[in-house]
């Protein structure tokens, strides 16, 4: 199949990827070869067939709905330097 | 190599008192800290001091495994023990709890030496998209150690201690370098180890397993990391099982597509002096065929990478992993500036690839026909699976490449070399690499496949084989 620099660019802005001009042309015809080498799937017969999302059959694994330990506060926050007053920082989501 | 003590030679040892816990545990990491240096198994090695400390006291544990040295994959993490799943966007995560499985193994006196190299979030076939070093293998330092659990492999095989490695794979991450390096890896039925604590790559596909130089080793670790967990909705978990195997009474099946695979006459004549030697020694070989062999790769990249997508997105420079000053900044700046110098090029390269086969438009081509693709490869090892206890095939197409023969190589060129491991791995299929021979001291494996929870038979079996000396020792 053919992908062009514009598929590219809207699937990196999707995945909040910024790429430069030259990165948008390389992943273009990387990815380009990937989905060419992936074009047999189209023989393959499953007419029919359910999807497995899983390989084997997945339960509910339950649990007692008890009152547990929670992260104590400190340690939720000790892997960031954004924080302040007991909460994570993060960027503006409102103009 | 040096000849190792097993693990319950070794605990027996140890229960007799013939070890001296502070001076056993200063010349493991010692051995450790020579061999990072010359073959580079370890993202992050434990202080002495710390192992020391918690290596105190174990000697009387009433645990199962005491004093034995341990090691982790990066992606799995580890109380107090920075974890980066190979990773810059995790290059100074330090997680404050242990996963399920690194628990399982504290709880009966094992002691964690360190974090070993992994392809960036399991992403590679080499072992060459780690962000902090790479592995080098231990019969070759030209060539790579594969991947991506391509550090627990070389550790495996270059430690002179006894030893067990927690690995994972997702797509052949354990078997392909168990191979490359010589040792034995083993990939359990997908749900049975808990993934509680593993930086997700694709959940519907990644499996935590071990390596080791004995499969005993693996057979007395996999006991306690193969329990049910609350903490993971997909962990059914299995209960230990013993099995009176003779070869005599094993029928192993030799999926004739698999064969045609490999591309390295040498593997494949190595692979075939194997298999007359298990049928001197009585074991039933059958022919069988599993066609959808050649869709199974495609399917399985497209499953993976869309979950990987998916998985990767919650790293964006908050809460923990590589950050930012985010002020003054808007959201989807800040979050695309971190990604894109936190993530290398491989994990950009799956992000994108993952996202497609997700957007609109696509979905129903690439991702659902992919899972479809999933049932019909079940289906066909079920079938083949009817006529023989376990299936048999090479496990790597190749002989472990040289580096400079890996950088050549395009990325599809790459994904290539996993169609001897995916298929398994994308049906969650039990399966096992073990050493069959060498070319020019180059490790060659092969791979026993079972059914779904046959994980005690097949270890039971490959037991068996590495009793007869029909397993190559390095």
């Amino acid at each position: 199949m053919q992908l062009d620099e514009e598929t590219v660019r809207r699937v990196a802005f999707l995945a909040r990827l910024k790429l430069d001009e030259e990165e948008v042309e390389k992943y273009r015809r990387e990815l380009e070869s990937i989905l060419e080498s992936f074009h047999v799937l189209n023989e393959a017969k499953v007419d029919g067939l359910e999807p497995a999302f899983q390989p084997i059959p997945v339960k509910n694994v339950f649990r007692r709905d008890d009152v547990g330990e929670s992260v104590p506060q400190d340690l939720a926050l000790s892997n960031t330097k954004n924080r302040e007053g007991g909460f994570f920082k993060g960027p503006k989501v409102m103009d | 190599m040096t000849k190792v003590q097993p693990l319950r030679e070794f605990i027996q040892d140890v229960r007799a008192g013939n070890v001296d816990e502070e001076e056993f545990l200063h010349s493991v990491m010692e051995a450790c800290s020579k061999l990072d240096e010359e073959y580079e198994p370890f993202i992050t090695l434990r202080n002495v001091e710390e192992v020391l400390e918690e290596g105190r006291g174990l000697l009387k544990t009433k645990g199962k495994m005491p004093l034995v040295p341990f090691s982790v994959k990066d992606n799995i993490c580890t109380a107090g023990v920075r974890t980066t799943a190979g990773s810059k966007i995790l290059h100074d995560y330090i997680p404050f709890f242990d996963a399920t499985c690194v628990k399982a193994l504290k709880d009966e006196g094992a002691v964690l030496i360190g974090k070993t190299a992994t392809d960036e979030f399991g992403f590679g076939t080499f072992c060459t998209n780690c962000a902090f070093c790479t592995p080098k293998n231990p019969h070759d330092k030209s060539r790579v150690c594969g991947g991506s659990s391509g550090g627990a492999a070389c550790i495996t095989a270059l430690a002179s201690f006894p030893h067990v490695a927690i690995a994972e794979s997702t797509g052949g991450s354990i078997a392909c370098p168990a191979s490359f390096c010589g040792v034995f890896g083993f990939t359990p039925t997908y749900g049975v180890v808990s993934r509680y604590g593993l930086v997700d790559y694709a959940n519907s596909l990644d499996k935590i397993g071990l390596m080791a130089k004995y499969i005993d080793d693996i057979m007395l670790a996999f006991e306690f990391i193969s329990r049910r967990d609350e903490r993971d909705s997909t962990c059914v978990g299995l209960d230990k099982e013993d099995h009176d195997i003779t070869l005599e009474r094993i029928t192993l099946g030799i999926p004739k597509e698999f064969v045609e695979a490999v591309t390295d006459e040498k593997v494949l004549k190595t692979f075939q002096s194997f298999v007359k030697k298990l049928e001197g020694n009585g074991v039933n070989i059958v022919q069988v065929s599993i066609p959808s062999v050649k869709y199974a790769l495609a399917a399985y990249y497209i499953v993976a990478t869309a979950e990987a997508s998916t998985n990767l997105a919650k790293f964006c420079g908050m809460r923990y992993g590589y950050e930012k000053n985010p002020e003054g900044k808007h959201y989807n700046e800040y979050f695309s500036e971190v990604r894109s110098e936190g993530f290398g090029e491989e994990a950009k390269r799956r992000i994108l690839l993952g996202t497609f086969a997700r957007m609109a438009g696509y979905r129903d081509a690439y991702y659902l026909r992919a899972l479809k693709v999933r049932t019909l490869v079940i289906r066909e090892f079920e079938k083949a699976l009817k006529n023989a206890d376990f299936l048999l095939a090479p496990t790597m197409p190749v002989l472990p490449p040289r580096f400079e023969d890996v950088k050549e190589m395009s990325p599809a060129e790459v994904y290539a070399m996993d169609v001897l491991t995916v298929p398994a791995n994308f049906a969650g299929l039990p399966h096992i690499s073990l050493p069959c021979g060498s070319v020019a001291g180059l490790p060659v494996g092969v791979q026993l496949m079972g059914r779904h929870f046959s994980d005690w038979k097949m270890l039971s079996l490959a037991k068996i084989m590495e009793e007869a000396e029909l397993t190559h020792s390095f």
